[in-house]
């Protein structure tokens, strides 16, 4: 209870807090060397009367710190990563300096602004469950530190040879402390838990600047396909999202045999190997209050309602796809946030932070009767290529369609487009392996005629688009992802990078779009689905956990608020609108100015206090100022003072041996009454101060004998200074050096 | 350096007995704090700036983490004002009367700290009994005293304990000691609070201890036996009745050769005093009529001359003397006595009187002639009524008293307080 155990607590929250920043940032190298250097500070300066670094070099190595920081600001680079790299820096140097009480506390206060940042830095469960146990850990070094602080109190502001502190004998205290820890623990999480619900969200966002968002992802969607090269094919099993399904009556859907399309993106122009979307004549754009739903079609009448909602684990980019099963009309969204329609192809994009979102969408599944107003004219349909155009030609004829869209009947497109997806799906087969066509061949052309009928799904999407469009179908490649993998603890669809997919929508009848999925079924079954083994139950399990984490606490929302408080949930234009932007830019500069003024004090601040360490060195040393106190103004007693010198490190023996000398008894009787508590420094005490009473108050300088016994002493004298201070080492662990 | 810590759990009989037991022993004589302080210090302000921060972090970045350590923080602050007010509210405090020292010397202090709560323990409270805080208006009253701080770690619910530490009078005389304090920061540092306890005690401090020349008892016990046996015109007996390591200003006369020869230490015989020696210590603060020695202008002079008293008075105590008291200039006088209670006596007068400048008095009694006597004296003239026999002591010239001016209590230096 002395608060022995802080410098041991320090180190471990140290190493949690830069295995913290690397988990959060995901960069490891600043734990691998800070780890092993904090370490070693550590053990050189954690032993009793160890040296630390001189007080200049340690300022100058954290103005050093304080100028890395100044050039990342004047770079505009000073960001919560930088902030996290720049406070293990100073930590480290802390750890090879001194170890006094006010340097534990800078140490905590750095660790908890450590903590703060980690939270900014990435929403992640593991970061999450590292800070569970970091901020009680810290909370725990703080109440030890407390102790470390009284304790250090009573020791120096003792004034006689009792140092009062009590401690009941046995493990009681300990028990009824950590009972106490507890309870506190369990107050500030029932406070903090309060806190988190109460507060109102969706207020004041970017009401300063835009500062630690977290970092973007790389998700295996993409709106851009290029035959050929990676695009959409990625092979993480990393998670992108979550998707829960309801039906109008609010029931769960979906299973583990079970398949959805979540469309994202739509592509419907062709050049050179490459799909990507067409202009969007049928966009709005518009910035929608959260908890309001948007309608940007019909309501459903015929078909299945589903409502799907999506939890973001990875926005890659600030402008994003909203994903969707076809065909959304309705969509709500839990933060105020630009967004654009196009009702043309139903796609919804948004700006986002990159990090986490959540929102929710209506579909309605199985439509058959239009509900937009655009439609492709056969006639304007078609694609370039005379390969695709004859083979479309043939697989129709072989089905007994007619192949002409000038003969056949609107109404038997569906057939015909049906036809191209089984011609696909039983003459080619599916590989990941990442092939590319010549430079002086069209990629589909090459897929259908060259390849050995293998490839991916974008070659799948793109013929069949192709031999559609050939077929006078208006068609068009969708890309989004699967959602193939049931996660039967938390009732979703756990979708990951490998889910993403390309697959095709083509216009059946007018204004009717339908999707077709050309890719062999077994193989897209073979390759979104896990393997079950026990890691991937594992893993499963994990990111069982990592979902209610994020659902429950990275994006808890109004909604989820207002279901907890009772309330009803609504949007808050007034509050929240542009008004509110346009000051906070005001607010935003004065908030830059205070924070330049922060930093240009606190450069001056260091360089001033290292300005005076400089000029302090300059002068006579503090020990022999001292030494020259009581013979100041006598210039006799002022010759004799420098050769006092010897009092200094008699004085600083005392302290290493755990004899200090009070201030209230002269030196004399100390050196007397030493002589039980420590004979041999007692022996050699008693004739050093004998000497010092000679120069001092004997007023004569000492006999050439006398200086022959002196430097004897004074061996003697070092030898027990060194003895003492290994002695602290080794076995004195219960507390500060007395001073 | 010892911890001198007593923790004791008071019980009783039976259980209930046991309840009103511990209560009304954790009641009685114990004393309920007068005032509460409590004070932001620097961790605290930062722990609430750092607090906003997160709130406008947390509404501006719309991150509910941050929403989340915003609620930690406040949570923290809650449970810390909440525990550390608790904590303190609980407990009380006795203080025992502590013995007179002399000034500039550690004497022993105990308090008993009781927690009189049911339920809440206290951690980490310090303990410092300070001087009263001065009043708007009041003149600024010199340091008389300090105290060790005391650290009570852990006192349970219903449980005492005894603290015993030092506390260090600056200066001679009586000192008032009013006001104690229990002060915490416990859990997080983030406030100093602080229980202020009115428990008055009042406490005589002797005169410092300074290194007087033991031979200056010698010569007086001597001359009182020159004068007993001048008045008795015989021999007086001068028993050995041991012998003692060899002490500066000691007779070379009295050296046990052989026993010194025999050992390694230089030994002395050691007289029994003759029955009937009486000394006389005489102060006499009148001021200096001249220059004196120049070493002394920086000491507080009468305050050294009523050490010197003092030390002489224990001295003379201690050789078994029969040992009076005159200060000349207040007219206080105790008759020469022996033992232990005659040196308290003695100290006690010369720990409570004021050193005020007063004319002498006329001495209120004819001294006997078989009588020795120190006069000590600040440079001022010898009063009327002294006999002869006597060896003045000024205390300015440090030579002819002072067996190590270098171990002379810095207090008695002018200024100190």
């Amino acid at each position: 209870m002395r608060g022995a155990a802080l410098p041991r607590l320090v180190l471990v929250l140290t190493l949690l807090g830069a295995l913290l920043y690397a988990l959060a940032d995901e960069s490891w190298g600043m734990f691998m060397l800070a780890a092993p250097l904090v370490c070693i500070g550590s053990a050189i300066t954690g032993r009793a009367g160890a040296r630390s670094l001189p007080k200049g070099v340690g300022l100058a190595l954290v103005l050093g710190v304080v100028a890395w920081a100044g050039s990342l600001a004047l770079e505009g680079r000073v960001d919560v990563s930088a902030f996290c790299r720049l406070t293990l820096v100073v930590l480290v140097i802390k750890f090879f300096d001194t170890r006094r009480s006010r340097d534990f506390a800078q140490m905590l206060v750095l660790l908890g602004f450590m903590g703060v940042a980690a939270t900014l830095l990435s929403p992640r469960l593991v970061v999450g469950a590292v800070l569970a146990l970091y901020v009680p850990l810290l909370a725990w070094t703080v109440v030890t530190f407390q102790f470390y602080t009284a304790h250090e109190i009573v020791v120096r502001g003792s004034v006689g040879p009792h140092v009062a502190i009590s401690e009941p004998p046995g493990g009681g205290s300990r028990r009824s402390l950590v009972a106490l820890s507890l309870a506190c623990l369990a107050l500030s999480a029932g406070v903090a838990s309060a806190v988190f619900v109460i507060v109102p969200r969706g207020l004041g966002r970017d009401f300063f600047m835009r500062v630690g968002r977290y970092q973007g992802s790389v998700t295996g969607f993409s709106d851009r396909v290029r035959l050929g090269e990676a695009g959409i094919i990625s092979q993480s099993s990393a998670v992108t999202m979550d998707v829960e399904l309801r039906d109008a009556e609010n029931r769960l859907i979906g299973g583990p045999s079970e398949i959805f399309y979540m469309r994202g993106a739509v592509l419907d122009e062709y050049h050179s190997g490459e799909w990507r979307p067409g202009p969007r004549e049928r966009r709005t754009s518009q910035r929608h209050p959260a908890n309001l739903e948007l309608r940007f079609a019909g309501p459903a009448e015929e078909g299945q309602v589903v409502t799907q909602t999506v939890t973001l684990r990875a926005v890659p980019s600030e402008d994003t796809y909203l994903f969707a099963l076809w065909r959304p009309y309705a969509v709500t969204l839990t933060e105020e946030t630009p967004i654009s329609i196009d009702s043309g192809t139903s796609t919804m994009e948004v700006t986002l932070p990159p990090g986490r979102f959540r929102y929710r969408v209506t579909s309605e599944m199985g439509v058959h009767t239009p509900r937009g107003d655009v439609s492709a004219p056969r006639d304007r349909v078609g694609f370039p290529s005379r390969a695709i155009e004859e083979l479309a030609r043939t697989v129709l004829t072989q089905a007994g369609i007619e192949a002409g869209p000038e003969l056949r009947p609107r109404t038997r497109d569906a057939e015909a487009a049906r036809a191209i997806e089984n011609f696909l799906r039983s003459n080619f087969a599916y590989s990941l392996e990442m092939r590319r066509a010549p430079a002086n061949e069209d990629p589909i052309e090459w897929f259908v005629e060259e390849s050995n009928r293998t490839g991916h799904c974008e070659y799948f999407a793109s013929a069949m688009t192709a031999m559609c469009r050939s077929a006078g179908i208006p068609a068009r490649v969708v890309t989004g992802y699967v959602l193939a993998e049931w996660n039967a603890q938390t009732n979703t669809y756990v979708v990951r990078q490998s889910h993403a997919h390309a697959w095709v929508e083509a216009e059946i009848s007018e204004n009717v779009w339908r999707e077709y999925d050309p890719t062999p079924p077994g193989d897209l079954r073979e390759i979104h689905l896990r393997r079950p083994s026990l890691a991937a139950r594992v893993g499963r399990f994990f990111e069982s956990l990592e979902y209610l984490w994020i659902t429950s606490i990275v994006s808890f929302d109004e909604a989820d608020r207002s279901r907890i408080i009772g309330r009803e949930a609504g949007p808050r234009d007034a509050i929240s609108g542009d008004a509110l932007r346009a000051r906070a830019r005001q607010a935003r500069r004065v908030f830059g100015a205070l924070l330049s003024g922060v930093v240009v004090f606190a450069g001056a601040y260091m360089v001033g206090r290292l300005g005076l360490i400089l000029a302090r060195r300059g002068r006579p040393a503090r020990r022999a100022r001292r030494t020259q106190d009581w013979a100041r103004g006598d210039p006799a007693l002022e010759a004799l003072a420098t050769k006092a010198g010897f009092y200094d490190e008699l004085i600083d023996t005392m302290r290493a041996r755990r004899q200090a000398k009070p201030e209230w008894r002269p030196v004399g009787a100390h050196a007397g009454a030493l002589a039980d508590a420590d004979p041999a420094l007692g022996s050699v005490a008693s004739p050093l101060a004998r000497m010092y009473y000679t120069l001092r108050f004997g007023r004569r300088p000492l006999t050439e004998r006398e200086e022959a016994e002196l430097s004897v002493l004074l061996e003697r004298l070092r030898t027990l200074n060194r003895a003492g201070a290994e002695r602290s080492a080794t076995g004195d662990r219960a507390g500060p050096p007395t001073r | 350096m010892t911890t001198a810590v007593h923790d004791t759990r008071a019980a009783g009989a039976s259980r209930a007995g046991a309840v009103r037991g511990r209560r009304s022993r954790l009641r009685d004589g114990f004393t309920r704090h007068t005032a509460r302080r409590q004070r932001w210090g620097a961790a605290g302000v930062l722990y609430v700036m750092t607090c906003v921060f997160l709130a406008l972090g947390a509404v501006n970045a719309q991150n509910n983490l941050l929403f989340l350590a915003f609620g930690l923080g406040l949570g923290g602050l809650v449970t810390s004002g909440l525990v550390s007010g608790a904590s303190l509210m609980g407990l009380r405090v006795k203080r025992r009367q502590p013995g007179a020292c002399a000034a500039g010397e550690p004497g022993v202090i105990r308090y008993e700290v009781a927690n009189v709560s049911a339920i809440m323990p206290a951690f980490c409270v310090v303990l410092e009994d300070s001087a009263r805080r001065r009043r708007k208006g009041e003149p600024r009253a010199e340091l008389a005293y300090r105290v060790s701080p005391a650290l009570v770690g852990h006192l349970g619910p219903r449980t005492l304990v005894t603290i015993e530490t030092s506390w260090l009078p600056l200066r001679r005389g009586w000192i008032d000691i009013e006001e104690m304090t229990l002060t915490t920061t416990f859990p997080f540092g983030l406030m100093r609070k602080t229980v202020v306890f009115s428990v008055a005690a009042r406490v005589l401090a002797w005169p410092s201890r300074v290194p007087v020349r033991p031979m200056l008892i010698d010569q007086a016990a001597r001359g009182a036996r020159q004068n007993l046996q001048a008045r008795r015109g015989a021999f007086g007996g001068e028993d050995v009745f041991g012998v003692r390591e060899y002490r500066e200003g000691d007779a070379i006369k009295d050296i046990a050769w052989r026993s010194t020869a025999r050992g390694q230490a230089v030994l002395v015989r050691q007289r029994a005093e003759p029955a009937g020696s009486r000394l006389w210590i005489t102060l006499n603060l009148s001021p200096a009529s001249g220059q004196g020695p120049g070493e002394s202008s920086e000491w507080n002079e009468p305050e050294l001359a009523i050490a010197c008293a003092g030390e002489l008075a224990r001295q003379a105590a201690d050789r078994g003397l029969s040992v009076g008291l005159c200060v000349t200039h207040t007219g206080t006088v105790l008759p020469p006595r022996e033992g232990a209670g005659q040196s308290r006596a003695i100290l006690d007068a010369l720990g409570a009187f004021a050193t005020e400048p007063n004319e002498p008095r006329s001495l209120p009694r004819a001294f006997r002639r078989d009588e020795a006597m120190v006069e000590i004296h600040v440079g001022g003239a010898a009063p009327a009524g002294l006999p002869g026999s006597r060896m003045r002591i000024d205390v300015r010239d440090f030579g002819a008293w002072c067996a190590d001016p270098a171990s002379v209590p810095a207090i008695l230096r002018k200024g100190a307080s």
